[in-house]
């Protein structure tokens, strides 16, 4: 198992793959230092609520979500079903070691992999920032605090994605037949669910309660917020949250009361609520992260290759 | 440990309505060479597959060396080269046959010493650090064999080695096969259809045709069985010849060979032909019995195969009728 783990990860661990997460480090670390450089700068809790909101959201949508998401999912996917495909799971099956041990391995070599990729691109991002950004000490070492928190949330993007990843890889016999339904499964349960949400919020907001059980946005962002609360949370006014909690939930609202629809400008933007706790959320996405992985393990156990 | 190195017991393996392998039974026995003949599509790279564990059977049973189909120990004990071994695109060589034997339970030690010996053994030393991905067919035949045989296995089992290599590699790739098998005392299991060329490999004949084993018996056992007796004759008047058997033999001129003559009593037709020669003042120029040939042989149960079904289709046209 313990070559199959190094393989893998040397394979996770590609120049294109680093490529990704450096660049993607790069660009946040670039957009959130170009951000942080205004010129009004307010009291220094409403400030760092600012930056810390715009840090949030990088790590969120372009770390996390852009970055993670498709290096998992290239390489989930590929795991089982590109080594059929190429023909050489044939020779690694007729080795002799379990088929279960052997997609251990690489379960284990991916995540792993993917793991330092993210370390890499959240430290690249800081340094940039740092370097860029021109901050105050005690802004960027609470801008540092964070770290551990999207390491956690990270962890919970890679487990779920490259569970459904690798269960897809050992259904399939190509690569591709087992990325296209991942690619689907990232458009109709993250992009759509966005729009319809930002079209019900500006024709009221009824429904939107409804839209949050099938939303992955909004079930990651709350699962976000829930691992950000561990290193204090945010604490700030309803102006500053109605983007990110109006996306996902990524923010708890402490200005007004969470389970009531407020307006801007006379447009009702949101309902920020909490129809799912995070725990239920945590729960299921849990069980579904274990069943993937049993189904994956039990379907390679009996696979004709 | 078992007497047999391979058992496999009314083994049927389908895909959807097609049956690849239909209730096979059989037992190798070890220290043997076994060549498992038959056309394209008759089941002989599924057999392996099964053998291998790398295809499930949908239903009966087997055991290598006393373990089950596909376990690890099964598994510890063959090694298997594919019909189209498929490589790592990014391995070079020494890396490839190193994974390899890390994979097979070597230490990362005794891999590279075992992928060094194999390098020597195979001639590839000079191009260990080359892509695999990049060499000719018949190198890449040569790492597949020497991939199968990195954890020193007890049994291998060889899909078509020849396959799609010139007459020269071929050659190679059977000396090859006959000196590891020598040298380490193996059992092998090795499928073609090249029949000349396995003749002179293989000690037992296994013959396969839509699924099913239609020949199980050591090959001069086998040549025995199918043995149609034909011996041929040349002499300074071959039309008298055939004349003065026929009714007795099916004789036939083949022109530039001399007289074909088949018999199932062979010793009785060497001795009316001679006695024919004598008595008709004939010069004898040649009289030879020709051995069965592996393909030979191959086409005759095939022939009997189709023979047996079309009977079989006309008896039961029959009764449909």
């Amino acid at each position: 198992m313990g070559v199959i783990l190094k393989r893998t990860l040397q394979e996770t661990l590609k120049l294109s793959a680093v490529i990704i997460s450096l660049a993607a480090g790069l660009l946040g670390g670039l957009v959130l230092a170009k951000a942080g450089a205004v010129d009004n700068v307010p009291a220094f809790s409403s400030y760092l609520n600012y930056r810390l909101i715009e840090q949030h959201i990088t790590v969120f949508f372009l770390i996390c979500g852009a970055m993670l998401m498709v290096i998992v999912s290239a390489v989930g996917t590929g795991l089982i079903a590109g080594e059929v495909h190429e023909g050489t799971f044939r020779i690694l099956v007729s080795k002799p070691n379990s088929r279960v041990s052997i997609l251990l391995g690489k379960v284990l070599g991916m995540l792993i992999g993917s793991l330092m990729l993210m370390v890499m691109s959240l430290s690249t991002m800081y340094v940039m920032n740092y370097l860029c950004g021109n901050y105050d000490g005690n802004i960027f070492i609470k801008l540092l605090s964070y770290f551990p928190a999207y390491l956690m949330y990270g962890l919970i993007v890679t487990l779920f994605f490259s569970s459904l990843a690798v269960l897809l890889s050992c259904v399939a016999k190509k690569r591709i037949i087992a990325l296209l339904p991942m690619l689907l499964v990232m458009i109709v349960v993250l992009v759509l669910p966005l729009v319809v949400r930002l079209v019900l919020s500006l024709r009221g907001g009824a429904g939107l309660d409804k839209l949050a059980f099938v939303d992955l946005n909004y079930h990651f962002g709350s699962m976000f917020r829930w691992c950000t609360e561990f290193f204090g949370g945010i604490k700030g006014t309803s102006g500053q949250l109605e983007i990110p909690t109006l996306l996902m939930n990524m923010f708890k609202q402490t200005a007004i009361d969470p389970d009531i629809a407020h307006q801007t400008n006379g447009a009702v933007l949101t309902t920020v609520n909490d129809t799912i706790p995070v725990t239920v959320l945590l729960g299921v996405y849990g069980a579904l992260t274990l069943i993937n992985y049993a189904a994956g393990f039990a379907i390679i156990r009996r696979k004709d290759v | 440990m078992s007497e047999y190195c391979i058992v496999l017991d009314h083994i049927t393996k389908k895909f959807g309505s097609f049956t690849a392998v239909d209730d096979i039974s059989l037992k190798l026995e070890t220290g043997r060479i076994y060549g498992m003949v038959g056309p394209n599509g008759a089941g002989k790279s599924t057999t392996m597959a099964l053998i291998m564990g790398s295809l499930f059977p949908t239903s009966g049973s087997g055991s290598v060396f006393g373990h089950p189909l596909a376990s690890p120990e099964a598994l510890k004990v063959l090694g298997y080269s594919p019909e189209f071994t498929s490589f790592y695109s990014d391995m070079k060589c020494y890396e490839y046959l190193w994974y390899m034997g890390c994979l097979s339970g070597l230490s990362p030690d005794e891999a590279a010493k075992r992928t060094n010996e194999l390098l020597d053994q195979f001639e590839l030393q000079d191009h260990r650090d080359r892509k695999v991905a990049k060499f000719s067919t018949g190198m890449k035949k040569k790492v597949s064999l020497a991939q199968a045989m990195i954890h020193h296995p007890k049994m291998l089992l060889l899909d078509e080695p020849t396959a799609n290599l010139d007459p020269t590699s071929r050659q190679e790739i059977l000396d090859t096969v006959r000196r590891m098998v020598q040298d380490e005392h193996l059992t092998v299991l090795i499928s073609s259809h090249v029949l000349t060329e396995l003749e002179t490999v293989i000690s037992h004949v296994l013959m396969i045709d839509h699924g099913k084993l239609i020949l199980n018996a050591p090959i001069a056992e086998a040549q025995e069985m199918f043995k149609q007796g034909i011996l041929w004759v040349d002499t300074d008047d071959n039309e008298k010849l055939v004349l003065g058997l026929a009714g007795r033999y099916k004789a036939e001129i083949v022109p530039d060979e001399g007289v074909r003559i088949t018999t199932k009593e062979m010793d009785r037709l060497k001795k009316d032909v001679v006695g024919l020669v004598y008595a008709n003042g004939m010069q004898l120029n040649k009289l030879s019995e020709e051995v069965l040939s592996l393909d030979s042989l191959y086409k005759q149960m095939m022939e009997g195969e189709k023979n047996g079904s079309d009977t079989e289709k006309d008896a039961s046209g029959n009764a449909e009728a």
